[in-house]
């Protein structure tokens, strides 16, 4: 079992390292670079070329590729992952001053869609046959397909322009640093409902969708059968058995969804103006900021990894049998 | 599979309402798309003029330069097309017009008739859905068929090769992409394809690694095929059922995906309408033109939900288990 | 500047170039103290205004620091922290007396020496002085030198009619503070200069705030505290402005359409637009085989409608160009007409230069080739997008297929600036005293200067030599006024618009004022002379 988790963290060390080489490699290879960032602010006036020199020199730019890797490879070792091109300060702090607002929003999101679509999922999967169920799938389904920007944008539409019920846009109303503390405290949770709402149906129909599957298949399976046959009253062998049984796969879900909680937060982010790791990857990727995407694509390959080493370990432990190699 | 297994599965199909109903949506979405040309244009149908019959409408499908407006001859009767506007057509005075006056959907912020964007939108949004698919089922098939089949070495190289495929910045390599190689439908659907394949090479692997052990891949294998041979004529036909479902999802996964690069503005090329770019200029005008919001994303969102619910049936279909 | 247009708005027909706002009642005397609440539409990357490259971080470090100079509402150089200064006759010694009152806000005495040292700091090319450094690559620094406390000699190799207005980006840093530790990296988030306000508070992402100097060297500005809110959103912005959280900000022509009639919202706005030195274009790349031929050029811009863009797309907030120069500068040669609208005549000329549709295909080809062109437009900016689609539209009719390609800001400027392109939709932010040499010239192609659609005409190349060297402003009018005429004819760009930038303030704002070609700020005294009203 150990040699089984060391392995499947060597693996993890071994794409972690794939993955920066190949986006250190891309951001490099796409036309433009910090230089042309600094190129269109100049205007009518011509840069002197020791400048752009001196630009190129203080982020390696100058030197060749894998050498600019190894530089940046060295610091990231210590957890200095160099600064940013556009203001100067470590692409470090710029992170973790933003991964709190991130965080905040995701957080939220993920909570309501697990606690309002498992146990949705569940009772519609003890439905089974009937017409709520099969209502309710096709629900999940349609809530899955709803674009996420579309939704945005309707939701802006109806409760900021039309209702003015809550704030169109931003994190914080204009006059927040007046407020006093519950007054920020509430300012903040108005200006989280639209983007949260946006992050959570989907979610929520995912959790529901996959809840009721895995019970679903539970059921059907033996044991329960034979827990049935023993005389076992039905809510007793629902609760015993199978949401025991469910349960793993439900862990491997939240395992699988965390990854694209960050990724699904860049436009929600980007529409709502929400100023988090999103919004800064969006903004770095536009101004070249080779340092702080580099940086923000270690966050996100970290917890992307982590989250399949958590989902494998845990399955592994679960089910004996599953042996490297059998899993993707 | 045998045919009789596919009969079976379509009447499985069938016995769902909802599953039906929406294989027939996807089947006129795409009529529609084929047929914008003939559904939104400015010129009629069907024209009579000094030269006879003529239908300018039609001879659009072989003209390389559709919106390009010469004039037309006065002819004596013509038969409007149903949406009578081109979509690229731009009437500055008729900027952002309600719905009504002419334009059932209203109009864009260049007064481009809404209706008709989104009939030829159908084609880019599905163009790209299907071809996207097809790029990352071929892909995906490839690289799973080789994991599978010879598992070892070749398995760990591709599993960890998926494994920096799905944390890779997807945003970064579609800018690359379309930096690179100019924006255009083309270069979307490969970006798309490439970055797509990995559930489906998933789906592949798994089902090679069930099956390859079975008697006729070992019987073929001791009849002394060669590899090439046991794969595409054994393995894969039998590998294709799950591979149908993830990609009628990864239709609907790819117009969403599509849609919303064109939000974001890294789209098709101007003035090529597709129905993302309409919600991005929606997005432009939130405050006041709620028409450009409400209709392209209800087109993006039932064409999802149909090519998902397809999918789905395709899937329950294809489980000896279910009903 | 090529980025930094996507807020522009439009404009109209030639307002009066400054005009009083007419709606602000001047009744009551100006007053002192209170808050003004000012929008930066990005967040601010450095308060150090030696590498700044942005105009909003340019506001807040205009009120922080002083320059050597100023520049007034008629765009000259106006007193700054040089009360005056005398230029050699060879244009080469400009000799300047500073302000023997002036301090810093440490209360530390503003000298020579700190002029030298931030001289030099802008030709150190680790400042990464982006913006300024290229006006001082002529300075010569063995014989540039303080002479006693308050007399810089400052020298060049080589003489430059704009060279004065120049100073007005020396914002003078104190040396005794900066020059410790790195200069690019320690002082971006600190800030402290001779201007009337100090810096009290920097929260990245959300606001600068600054505050009157007790013990200002000359006249005290009205206002007691600016507050900058960072509102990236323009309708946002402009929600703010009607609440009152903010008493000034940019909008967008849109906005400017809908509310500037609306009653609701002129009760407490003031709205006001006005021209800046800023103008959009679409360059093509003269070397281009199809485009090679000037005439082609010409038809190309005779098949845009620029009435049409301006009436229907602008309302008429904006007008056309003609050439190089925009209409409110004094090298705007105004018998140059704009080019109008004639597609049956860009037709003949298409012709003329060897154009026909031979496969009748509805485009033009020569020697086989058709006439494809593609146009890069950057990604992010509305306006560039909507009239990019018009000249695409109406090129069509003429027979040409104007392929807009849509890119990412980085991405263009790295194929516009190594020439590497067919057509680009551009727009340029002049300085105040002009001279268009490193973008015309022959010999600025890309590597070098800014010419990146290679325009090449000898005598383009010669009058724009003579003017950058001619001192006399009458001569250098001349000089430019028959470039402006040859650049015409030539057409390396086709010049579309100027949008007017809209402005909305507050009505409790006073003493607001708009100068020729800047604007409300960055011009002294701009929003030094605001004061507020007493509330009701």
């Amino acid at each position: 079992m150990i040699v089984y988790v060391i392995r499947r963290l060597l693996y993890a060390v071994l794409t972690f390292l794939g993955i920066t080489v190949a986006t250190f490699v891309l951001i490099h290879s796409v036309p433009g670079d910090p230089i042309t960032f600094f190129l269109g602010r100049a205007g009518t006036t011509t840069i002197p070329p020791e400048t752009l020199a001196a630009i190129r020199a203080e982020f390696h730019l100058d030197e060749p590729l894998p050498r600019q890797y190894l530089h940046w490879v060295r610091g990231a070792a210590t957890f200095d992952f160099g600064i940013s091109i556009i203001d100067r300060r470590p692409v470090r702090e710029r992170i973790l001053e933003k991964l709190p607002n991130t965080f905040q929003l995701n957080f939220l999101a993920f909570a309501i869609a697990a606690l309002l679509g498992i146990p949705i999922g569940l009772w519609s999967a003890t439905r089974s046959g009937r017409l709520t169920e099969r209502a309710s799938a096709v629900g999940f389904f349609l809530l899955y397909s709803l674009p996420s920007f579309w939704v945005a944008l309707l939701l802006m539409q109806f409760f900021s322009v039309r209702y003015d019920i809550f704030p169109l846009l931003g994190m914080t109303s204009d006059d927040y640093t007046e407020l006093g503390t519950a007054g920020k405290l509430a300012d903040r949770l108005r200006h989280l409902v639209l983007p949260v709402a946006t992050m959570t149906y989907a979610q929520l129909a995912i959790f529901a969708r996959f809840s009721k599957a895995t019970l679903t298949e539970v059921i059907r399976q033996d044991f329960i059968t034979a827990a049935r046959a023993k005389g076992a009253g039905p809510a007793t062998v629902l609760w015993h058995h199978a949401f025991r049984n469910a349960l793993i796969p439900m862990i491997t879900l939240l395992g699988i969804t965390v990854p694209h909680l960050i990724s699904g937060s860049v436009i929600v982010e980007q529409i709502f103006q929400w100023d988090g790791v999103g919004l800064l990857y969006i903004q770095s990727v536009l101004s070249r900021d080779y340092p702080t995407v580099m940086g923000l694509t270690v966050v996100t390959a970290v917890v992307t990894l982590l989250a399949s080493l958590v989902a494998d370990i845990l399955y592994a432990f679960a089910d004996p049998r599953i042996r490297l190699g059998e899993r993707a | 599979m045998s045919d009789s297994l596919w009969g079976l599965t379509w009447s499985r199909f069938r016995r769902s309402k909802l599953a039906t109903l929406a294989l027939v949506y996807v089947g006129v979405a795409t009529v529609v798309a084929l047929l914008a040309p003939l559904l939104a244009n400015r010129k009629p149908l069907l024209a009579k003029t000094a030269h006879g019959w003529s239908s300018p409408a039609l001879a659009d499908f072989w003209n390389a330069y559709p919106e390009l407006d010469a004039p037309a001859s006065p002819a004596s009767f013509a038969l409007p097309a149903p949406v009578p506007f081109s979509p690229n057509t731009i009437d500055l005075r008729a900027r952002l017009e309600p719905p009504g006056n002419g334009h059932y959907l209203g109009t864009d912020d260049l007064g481009r008739d809404v209706l008709s964007r989104m009939i030829h939108g159908a084609r880019v949004s599905l163009a790209v859905g299907y071809f996207a698919t097809l790029i990352a089922v071929l892909v995906g098939s490839l690289f799973g068929a080789l994991a599978g089949y010879y598992g070892g070495a070749a398995d760990w190289l591709v599993s960890r090769f998926i494994e920096v495929v799905l944390c890779f910045p997807f945003l970064f390599l579609l800018l690359g992409i379309v930096a690179l190689f100019k924006p255009s439908m083309m270069t979307i659907m490969i970006a798309l394809g490439l970055t797509s394949w990995t559930s489906e090479a998933r789906y592949v692997r798994g089902e090679f690694l069930r099956i390859r052990e079975v008697e006729y891949a070992q019987a073929a294998r001791a009849s002394g095929a060669r590899d090439g041979r046991i794969i595409f004529r054994h393995l894969l036909p039998n590998a294709l059922a799950p591979v149908l479902v993830s990609a009628s999802f990864g239709v609907a996964a790819a117009i969403l995906t599509e849609s919303a690069l064109s939000f974001l503005g890294l789209g098709v090329a101007l003035p090529t309408a597709s129905w993302g770019s309409i919600l991005s200029t929606a997005h432009e005008h939130i405050e006041y033109g709620w028409w450009l919001v409400l209709f392209p994303g209800l087109a993006i969102f039932s064409t999802v939900a149909a090519f998902n619910i397809v999918g789905e049936r395709v899937r329950e279909a294809l489980d000896p288990r279910s009903d | 500047m090529l980025l930094l247009c996507i807020a522009c708005g439009g404009g109209e027909k030639p307002a009066a170039p400054a005009v009083k706002a007419a709606a602000v009642p001047d009744d009551d005397r100006p007053r002192d103290g209170g808050t003004l609440n000012r929008r930066l539409d990005l967040d601010v990357a450095t308060l150090n205004p030696i590498p700044s490259n942005s105009r909003h971080e340019r506001y807040v470090t205009q009120l922080i620091f002083t320059p050597l100079i100023h520049i007034d509402r008629d765009l000259r150089p106006a007193p700054g922290l040089a009360t005056s200064w005398e230029v050699s006759d060879d244009g080469l010694l400009y000799t300047f007396e500073l302000n023997p009152k002036a301090t810093f806000s440490d209360g530390k005495p503003v000298t020579a020496r700190d002029v030298l040292f931030t001289l030099d700091r802008i030709l150190d090319p680790a400042s990464e002085a982006v913006q300024t450094a290229g006006s001082f690559v002529h300075l010569d620094r063995s014989r540039t030198r303080a002479v006693g406390d308050h007399t810089v000699e400052i020298a060049f190799r080589q003489a430059n009619p704009t060279q004065l207005i120049k100073f007005n980006d020396v914002q003078v840093l104190p040396q005794h503070v900066y020059s410790k530790g790195n200069f690019r990296r320690d002082y971006n988030d600190t800030a402290l200069g001779s201007g009337p306000y100090r810096l009290v508070r920097f929260v990245r992402g959300k606001e600068v705030v600054v505050e009157r100097r007790q013990d200002y060297w000359e006249q005290k500005p009205y206002i007691q505290t600016v507050v900058f809110k960072i509102v990236q959103d323009h309708g946002t912005a402009f929600n703010a402005l009607r609440r009152g959280d903010l008493d000034e900000t940019i909008i967008t022509s849109d906005t400017w359409i809908r509310e500037s009639r609306n009653p609701e919202s002129t009760k407490t706005i003031h709205f006001e637009r006005f021209y800046t030195l800023n103008y959009n274009y679409i360059g093509w790349n003269n070397r281009h085989p199809l485009l090679r031929d000037k005439r082609v050029r010409r038809a190309l811009s005779m098949s845009i409608p620029l009435d049409a863009i301006v009436n229907d797309l602008y309302h008429g907030t904006a007008r056309a160009m003609s050439g190089p120069f925009t209409p409110d500068e004094w090298a705007y040669n105004p018998n140059v007409p704009v080019i109008r609208h004639d597609p049956e005549g860009a037709k003949k000329l298409f012709a003329e230069a060897g154009f026909v549709d031979k496969d009748g295909n509805g485009i033009l080809e020569k020697d086989g080739r058709p006439f494809k062109v593609d146009l890069i437009v950057m990604q992010g900016s509305v306006s560039a997008r909507q009239v990019a689609q018009m000249a695409q539209q109406e090129l069509r009719k003429t027979g040409v297929d104007l392929n807009v390609v849509l890119m990412d800001g980085q991405a263009a400027i790295d194929r516009i600036m190594a020439g590497n392109f067919d057509a680009a939709y551009l727009s340029w932010e002049l300085d105040p005293d002009p001279d268009p040499f490193n973008v015309f010239h022959s010999s600025q192609v890309p590597g070098v200067g800014q010419n990146f659609v290679y325009y090449n005409n000898p005598e383009a190349d010669r009058l724009l030599v003579e003017a950058r060297r001619e001192l006399d402003r009458d001569k250098r009018r001349d000089l430019y006024w028959r470039l402006h005429e040859v650049m015409a004819e030539d057409q390396p760009y086709t010049w579309l618009i100027q949008v007017s930038l809209k402005w909305g303030v507050n009505k409790r704002v006073r003493g607001v004022v708009a100068s020729r070609g800047f604007g409300y700020f960055l011009w002294s005294p701009g929003e030094r002379d605001w004061w507020i009203a007493p509330g009701k």
